[in-house]
């Protein structure tokens, strides 16, 4: 029987950077469904780019009425003195589960004192936090915007700030992961950069599996190959492969 | 789908060198449907440059791979052009010159372009066999004068025509360094290290042919099922897709 799959770690939109994206959901949805993903968070790429990226968060919650099992995932950027107007706007609206922190893109650091508050008020609404620290490879990165990936120390001084948030950090590198499950077990975490021989086993020596969910970095990374990551794990059982592919993701988010 | 991975690292950084260590990777191999392996030596133990002595213990390593693997695997002798002819071509003769390694693996010794490498290429000349070059983008890294880039990798390969040469590391290439190795016939690209970048796989495909991209994973560093999805899972024909697996490198290596 073929695995199911919730894809946490999707995006909609052209990247100016790269012949990379699917243009519409549309286009994204047929993407997952040749890849039995059933549905997952999706943000906006053309938002990551702005200081407030309103309309384009706004676009992105009506075109995921019209398409089944996509979930927004809007972007807050905390460079924008009104986030916390935007946020409002977003807690406003029962089909946002969780909201995007994209630092690196978004031109802030993790000790902005932004950061601890937004995320107070997200997990108070009893929404979910994403944190992105890496969507591509620095050494392969446009020298335009050579972005600095968060540290796993800064992260863990931000989730300590923030009582009873567990919040899904993803595009960590194996040794990130391992340095921030040191200092914290308030997280989980996806597979995207996060790479050794049998990932999720070696990732399962780090963290409880039940803290980890599958991401596709789609249209960054081929679909395909994080799966594998996941269904052809030599060490991890059918059930906990199951649970990352989808269940982990789908309970985190009720 | 048969699988030869052109790339792997059996022993690296002194981890897995026991016998049963190395039985174990073959059996796992086995099993995803890998048919053969190319095993290179632990190059960066010892630092950019080992010496005679150290290049011996690593390829010792390899030799006792090779012949646990019984035809499964295929071994690389390490080498460090800028220790001179003499102690290079002594160490081709060594490990290549009854058969037992069957090809030669540089690393960063010396940038491709190096007047050194001659002595490398001589010898792969006269054995004839395959040389692999670690090759990756340099945008941000002050290390040029001694690690290739594509385009370097790519003039090696053009002064040295009757040499098989396989640029290593399709993502760190990125897609100026498929444009750079376009028209050459004795040079193959390999799909190893770094995250499985969408794009690339149909980027060399359409630009080099399907018969100029080999795969390889840069296991351990990597994980296996991930390596072979980022082809399987690339948006080029079935017919592409084995020959990028097995059909290119088992031509290429003459298996």
């Amino acid at each position: 029987m073929s695995t199911e799959f919730y894809d946490t770690n999707a995006w909609v939109g052209l990247w100016p950077l790269a012949p990379l994206g699917h243009a519409d959901l549309t286009t994204l949805r047929r993407h997952w469904r040749k890849h039995g993903i059933n549905g997952g968070l999706v943000s906006s790429l053309d938002a990551i780019w702005l200081i407030n990226p309103h309309d384009h968060n706004a676009r992105l919650i009506e075109s995921t009425r019209k398409v089944s099992g996509v979930d927004p995932l809007p972007i807050l950027n905390l460079l924008d003195p009104a986030w916390n107007q935007e946020l409002g706007q977003l807690m406003a609206d029962p089909s946002v589960k969780a909201v995007r922190l994209v630092p690196g893109y978004g031109g802030w650091k993790m000790n902005n004192p932004a950061a601890v508050a937004a995320a107070k008020e997200i997990t108070a609404q009893g929404r979910r936090v994403v944190l992105t620290v890496r969507l591509v490879d620095e050494r392969q990165e446009h020298p335009t915007i050579k972005v600095k990936p968060a540290k796993a120390a800064a992260i863990a001084r931000w989730i300590d700030k923030v009582p009873g948030m567990q919040p899904l950090i993803q595009g960590l590198s194996r040794w990130e992961v391992e340095e921030l499950a040191k200092a914290t077990d308030c997280f989980i975490t996806d597979l995207s950069f996060f790479e050794w021989d049998d990932s999720l086993g070696v990732l399962g020596k780090v963290v409880d599996l039940k803290r980890a969910v599958f991401g596709s970095l789609t249209p960054f990374h081929v679909t395909q190959a994080h799966q594998n990551k996941i269904t052809m794990s030599p060490s991890a059982s059918p059930a906990r492969r199951k649970a990352v592919a989808a269940g982990n993701a789908l309970r985190w988010l009720k | 789908m048969k699988v030869i991975d052109i790339h792997t690292h059996p022993i690296f950084f002194g981890e897995n060198a026991k016998p049963a260590e190395t039985r174990k990777m073959i059996q796992r191999e086995k099993k995803l449907g890998f048919v053969h392996v190319v095993a290179l030596p632990d190059v960066l133990r010892y630092g950019r440059l080992p010496d005679e002595k150290q290049s011996r213990i690593l390829n010792d390593e390899m030799i006792s791979v090779v012949k646990i693997g019984r035809g499964f695997v295929t071994g690389f002798c390490g080498l460090n052009p800028k220790l001179g002819e003499k102690a290079v071509r002594a160490e081709v003769d060594r490990c290549v010159g009854n058969g037992t390694l069957r090809g030669l693996k540089l690393e960063v010794s010396c940038n491709a372009r190096d007047p050194d490498m001659r002595w490398v290429m001589e010898a792969a000349e006269y054995y004839d066999v395959p040389i692999l070059q670690h090759t990756w983008n340099q945008l941000y890294k002050p290390a040029r004068p001694y690690h290739s880039d594509p385009e370097d990798t790519c003039v090696l390969a053009r002064k040295w025509p009757n040499v098989r040469i396989i640029m290593a590391h399709l993502t760190g290439c990125g897609i100026r360094g498929i444009r750079a190795a376009r028209g050459i016939d004795n040079m193959v690209v390999d799909t190893s290290g770094g995250a499985p970048e969408a794009g690339l796989v149909e980027y060399a495909v359409k630009e080099l042919g399907d018969r100029r991209v080999v795969y390889g994973s840069d296991w351990p560093i990597r994980d296996l099922p991930t390596a072979v999805g980022r082809i399987t899972g690339s948006a080029i024909s079935a017919r592409s897709k084995q020959r990028i697996l097995h059909d290119n490198a088992a031509e290429f290596l003459r298996l």
